[in-house]
């Protein structure tokens, strides 16, 4: 009896210490975390993320900076509204702002002008030798990374960039080859084989409903990759819009393109199309989301338009759709011009700190942390060997090189909880981006960017460095801040309201575009 | 009182041990593959694959149900879906378009899930994985409409029923040869070849695994093929085999992708970097319609062609079984073999699987140097023959 008692009091004992020590951790573990700091970030919601807060790189965030990470979602068609009142309401509510990837809330200029008015923080201060943002401006041509990053030796965001080679290359024409079959046509190659092909497409009903809806070819002034123009006149001479269409002439001079015969020949020709109701201007001040809906209708009425991604016009989960356009490769001009433009990577704002900020130091921590490459691969892909795993050497990416990435569960375009769905700051490595496999659908939009970037490649301009070179930045920088009056007078020309047939109107426009000649 | 005590425990490990065999016995009986082969057995009666229900009779009873989900490698049946939709009004089809290996990976990963959320599959056979580790174990069935049995060529409507019959075969880039340039298939490995020839992985291309390794099978004739080439007999080291030796020196001139669109874009497109020769699957030569600039090699020693017939087959646990049996139905032309679902599958390329269409691709197989798939060989040494590849591809991907 007396060996029972002891037992029993030895179990009890034992238990009531078990019971202590659990409590111990317990508390020492909420007081932890009652002391962390809490970094409150301003996101946009998005539908493929089910949740910021329990997001698995919210948690992979949380682990390696010891931050404890909130997140406060600006209001849905309010996002200027909410953005101004928040770098203007009382100090410390919102940490830090992470803007969706590839459509910016702000504008430049209105970026710029809150940087002005000193309503965000320079991260200037933060920035050490040894911080991934640094390395960052090192890493990709430190001359235009920094002066794209930089206003007046300031950074007052950390970027978002798509290191991708489909970003390499501005745009990209799709066609409908449905209407092809229909119509027993041949894929374009010159800008007459396109004439002949639309004209068939206006002309022919290949959507077969009986009425004449068919819009040939779409065009959109909200950006140079859906001006389809700007793919004709490729066939013509370079016309390179993002870097203030400059060429190198026969002497090794850069040059104004827009004052060429060659340039007006093309826009001519891009006259004559609209004149014939081949090149529709209904869409020219269409939004590009409204450009899309059109392009995704049921109703099958748009025979081609340009963009940079497949995905920029039609969504990634209509595969029939998808299936409907094939990419042509740049049309070849009567004197064997075949021109593709090259773009230099371009960062937009991924995040940014409002000067009001409680925590300015601990959210450039984790935004800074976000430029590292370990946290570009959860941002992008997601849980190491859960939704992708590296790749063993004889797998091919999407670009049929060497892959570095294989993709497990593929996590892109759809609902998940393992990333923010590209927004934020994140700048993946382009051999990562590059290098990723393709999961076998057909439909994928990142492989048919992929196959169709590759037909444009081969095409981009030889001399296009010069550009880049410090010698010349000046001056391209100012040919591409006078660009304004040269796209108007472009876009005047095809659509009618100039007469490109007349020499008087031509001269004008020369007038207009280069006034020290 | 320690007795008392041991005896206690000893009681209680029994209990506990007893409890665990039971549990553990219940799992056996209850687990889950068990369960799937119930339910498959409960299944293959409800949908009765073996019926003689008419076009009509399937269509009525297809209004009931759900949605159709396809898997399919081929990018034509979304035209199919489109006829079939406006045929049979009020039914709706989903077009999963996906590779075939991955398909494979796919319903093995539903089937274990339990999740039936494919009801019909249209792929090629090329490694034999789509018979022995699908058609074999009951997670696909074959169904052959009763009525257009009697109208499919031997060898067609067996264990799978063949929709289209299509090829793995070389074309060559017509944009930089007037006529055929090779005539043996050893002159791919000579050094202006070097970077100009371009195929799909296969490794992740079905029906390219297929072609690579039917070459690896007919190792006697490349061998006597190296002969009639260079006038002397191909020295083979110990352990290796002619068919090994000719990817081995081959591979070294190709371009590895990820498709046969790829192959197409590659040998025929303006911008697609000019290669001249591509290895790719027939069906593509619709594409020529559209101004693709490429052509077939028909005539090549010791072989030009591999065979690799298309399949449909039903998924086990399909809940749209009717609508499935109705859409294989007007995929073979329905009974008279005029019915528009085989329209896209009839270009050239393509072979007839029926005795009562002809062949879409004007040359007939009896006049190509086409060996047909060999399954079992396939599938019986698909290790061996990953892992060669594998060695390969490692040296030889683009970097």
């Amino acid at each position: 009896m007396k060996q029972l008692l002891k037992n029993k009091f030895i179990s009890v004992l034992l238990i009531c210490a078990v019971v202590a020590i659990i409590s111990y951790l317990y508390i020492n573990r909420q007081q932890q975390e009652d002391k962390r700091t809490i970094v409150t970030i301003a996101v946009r919601q998005d539908d493929n993320v089910q949740n910021f807060d329990t997001n698995y790189y919210t948690k992979w965030l949380e682990d390696q900076t010891g931050y404890d990470i909130r997140f406060e979602y600006i209001s849905e068609g309010y996002e200027k509204e909410y953005l101004y009142a928040m770098l203007n309401s009382e100090r410390g509510r919102i940490d830090a702002v992470f803007l969706p990837e590839e459509e910016s809330l702000l504008t430049e200029e209105e970026f710029s002008n809150y940087a002005g008015e000193g309503l965000l923080y320079d991260m200037k201060e933060c920035m050490t030798e040894d911080c991934h943002f640094t390395a960052l401006l090192e890493q990709y041509d430190s001359i235009s990374m920094r002066e794209k990053l930089s206003e007046d030796g300031s950074f007052y965001y950390i970027p978002n960039m798509d290191t991708t080679r489909k970003n390499r290359n501005m745009q990209v024409m799709w066609i409908n080859m449905g209407w092809l079959k229909e119509l027993g046509l041949k894929l374009p190659e010159t800008p007459e084989e396109l004439c002949t092909v639309l004209l068939a497409f206006r002309g022919s009903d290949p959507n077969g409903n009986g009425l004449s809806d068919e819009l040939p070819l779409i065009s959109c002034e909200s950006s140079y990759e859906l001006q389809s123009y700007n793919f004709i006149l490729n066939a013509y001479i370079y016309n390179d819009p993002l870097h203030g269409r400059l060429y190198v002439d026969e002497n090794g001079n850069l040059t104004s393109a827009v004052t060429e015969p060659a340039f007006r020949e093309g826009l001519r020709v891009c006259a004559n199309m609209y004149a014939q109701g081949l090149l529709t201007e209904e869409c020219n001040h269409y939004s590009k989301r409204q450009l899309m809906e059109l392009v995704n209708s049921p109703l099958d009425c748009v025979g081609a338009f340009t963009s940079q991604s497949i995905a920029d016009m039609i969504y990634p989960n209509c595969p029939d759709i998808l299936a409907r356009f094939i990419q042509i490769p740049p049309l070849t001009g009567a004197t064997g011009e075949q021109n593709a433009v090259y773009c230099d990577y371009e960062p937009s704002v991924g995040g940014y700190i409002p000067a009001n900020s409680a925590h300015p130091r601990e959210a450039f921590e984790i935004m800074d942390l976000m430029l590292s490459e370990e946290a570009a691969l959860v941002a992008s892909f997601g849980e190491e060997n859960e939704d992708w795993k590296f790749s063993e050497s004889g797998d091919l990416s999407t670009y049929s090189s060497q892959a570095m990435i294989t993709t497990l569960q593929y996590i892109t375009d759809t609902v998940q909880n393992k990333h923010y769905a590209g927004a934020g700051p994140l700048v993946l490595s382009a051999e990562h981006a590059n290098g990723v496999t393709w999961n076998g659908n057909n439909s994928l939009v990142e492989y048919l960017d992929a196959r169709a970037v590759r037909s444009y490649e081969g095409c981009y301009y030889e001399d296009r460095e010069l550009f880049t070179s410090e010698e010349r930045l000046t001056y391209v920088q100012e040919a591409i801040d006078a660009s304004e009056q040269t796209d108007k007078g472009i876009s005047q020309f095809i659509f009618g309201e100039r007469d490109i047939t007349s020499d008087e109107e031509w001269a004008d426009f020369q007038n207009e575009v280069n006034p020290s000649e | 009182m320690n007795k008392e005590w041991n005896m206690i425990s000893r009681k209680g490990i029994m209990i506990l041990c007893m409890m665990l065999m039971i549990g553990l016995t219940g799992c056996a009986d209850n687990g889950p593959d068990s369960r799937r082969v119930k339910e498959m057995e409960q299944w293959v009666q409800t949908a009765n694959l073996s019926g003689t229900e008419s076009a009509e009779e399937l269509y009525q009873a297809a209004l009931e149900e759900d949605t159709l989900v396809i898997y399919s490698v081929s990018s034509r049946v979304f035209d199919v879906k489109d006829t079939f939709e406006k045929e049979y009004p009020g039914l709706t089809v989903e077009v999963k378009d996906i590779r075939g290996d991955d398909i494979v990976n796919k319903l093995l990963d539903n089937y274990e899930k339990g999740e039936f959320c494919c009801d019909l599959v249209i792929c090629s056979d090329c490694d034999g994985r789509l018979n022995k580790e699908l058609l074999e174990p009951g997670i696909l069935y074959p169904y052959i409409p009763w009525d257009i049995a009697p109208q499919m060529k031997e060898g067609h409507a067996d264990r799978e029923l063949v929709f289209v019959g299509e090829a793995l075969m070389f074309f060559y880039n017509e944009g930089v040869f007037d006529k055929q340039p090779i005539s043996n298939i050893w002159e791919l490995t000579e050094e202006q070849y070097k970077n100009r020839i371009i195929m799909a992985n296969p490794l992740s291309s079905f029906s390219t695994y297929g072609f690579c390794t039917a070459v690896l099978s007919e190792s006697d004739k490349i061998a006597e093929a190296y002969e009639e080439y260079s006038g002397d007999a191909l020295v083979i080291p110990e352990g290796k085999t002619a068919g090994e030796i000719f990817w081995e020196q081959a591979v070294k001139n190709i371009v590895f992708t990820n498709s046969s669109d790829e192959v197409m874009e590659g040998i025929g497109s303006a911008g697609g970097g000019g290669y001249w020769i591509g290895i790719m699957i027939s069906s593509k030569m619709r594409y020529q319609e559209l101004g693709y600039h490429f052509a077939p090699i028909y005539r090549l020693n010791p072989l030009s062609t591999v065979y690799t017939p298309n399949t449909v087959t039903i998924a086990g646990g399909s809940k749209n079984v009717n609508a499935a049996k109705l859409f294989v139905r007007y995929l073979l032309g329905e009974t008279d073999g005029t019915g528009e679902g085989i329209v896209p599958f009839r270009t050239e390329g393509t072979w007839s699987v029926r005795m009562d269409i002809p062949d879409a691709n004007s040359v007939p197989l009896s006049e190509i140097d086409c060996i047909p798939i060999n399954e079992e060989y396939l599938y019986e040494n698909m290790d061996t023959m990953s892992e060669f590849w594998k060695e390969l591809l490692k040296e030889n991907v683009t970097p």
